[in-house]
């Protein structure tokens, strides 16, 4: 197991891990952490020599799901965790990402409507297209909450990513 | 994450260089803001140099066009590589402020 460079500095409770070509990831409660997980997605697209197009897939539908978890999945200034996973399959990555904040399914929301004005335009849940259009499939399910204690997930998404040429 | 300002036929010209994620546009954004909306000038951004482009800078780009709307003014965005033109079509944003590919494509359009 080889710990990525360059994140030490990157946050408060932040761990990247690349070993046998999966990374590992555990991220603060914190919107830093997009940035701190990038750097460890960066070695991970370089170690499996991802396409450009690929690589953007991945970035977008990262900072879309952390973000949207860091925003809206915990209380503000709780300090809970997020894990996240990427691994190489033949034809897909697939990411997970865990939490244990409030439950959120991108699948359950209805893709918002395209806005026929800039007066009828929204401003939030514009991540939600982007996360239907790049992703292959994405599951999310919710388990009931363990005792306090060690990090563990009572969220998961569960996201694939179609290798791009 | 770099911003310049500039001003041609007086509309205002903005050019971004980067990657236009979460910290990207915190980076920019009272800038952007204040470049464009208070200036009573259309606007057009350069998005050539733009890498990455996610639903914050979209945002963005929808909340300014909204404020320049208020004064008859259009936001013109154009130069959009690849990646970049489809999150903004993926997420309607070219529907609802125009979009071009060129930069006299956008001053025709901004000075229309």
């Amino acid at each position: 197991m080889t710990a990525v460079p360059g994140l030490a500095d990157a946050g408060a409770g932040a761990r990247a891990l690349l070993a046998d070509g999966v990374l590992d990831l555990a991220l603060a409660n914190a919107i830093e952490s997009i940035e701190a997980g990038r750097t460890g997605l960066a070695r991970f697209a370089a170690h499996h020599v991802l396409s450009p197009a690929t690589i953007n897939r991945l970035e977008v539908i990262f900072e879309e799901v952390i973000s949207n978890i860091v925003r809206h999945g915990f209380a503000p200034g709780s300090d809970q965790s997020i894990r996240v996973t990427a691994r190489r399959e033949a034809d897909a990555i697939v990411l997970t990402f865990d939490d244990d904040g409030i439950p959120f399914d991108p699948l359950a929301v209805a893709p918002p409507g395209r806005a026929a004005s800039l007066a009828e335009a929204r401003l939030g849940g514009l991540g939600i297209p982007l996360l239907r259009r790049y992703a292959a499939t994405i599951a999310h399910e919710t388990r009931p909450a363990a005792p306090a204690g060690d990090f563990v997930p009572v969220n998961r998404l569960c996201v694939t990513v179609a290798l791009e040429p | 994450m770099e911003i310049v300002n500039s001003e041609v036929d007086g509309v205002t010209v903005i050019t971004l260089a980067g990657r236009l994620d979460t910290m990207g546009v915190s980076s920019i954004e009272m800038a952007f803001t204040a470049m464009t909306v208070p200036t009573g000038r259309a606007a057009i951004v350069d998005l050539t140099g733009v890498s990455f482009l996610a639903s914050l800078g979209v945002r963005l780009f929808i909340s300014t066009a909204r404020a320049l709307s208020g004064r008859n003014r259009e936001l013109v965005l154009f130069g959009a590589g690849p990646a970049v033109a489809e999150v903004i079509e993926t997420t309607g944003l070219a529907e609802i402020v125009p979009v071009t590919a060129t930069r006299d494509e956008a001053l025709a359009r901004a000075r229309a």
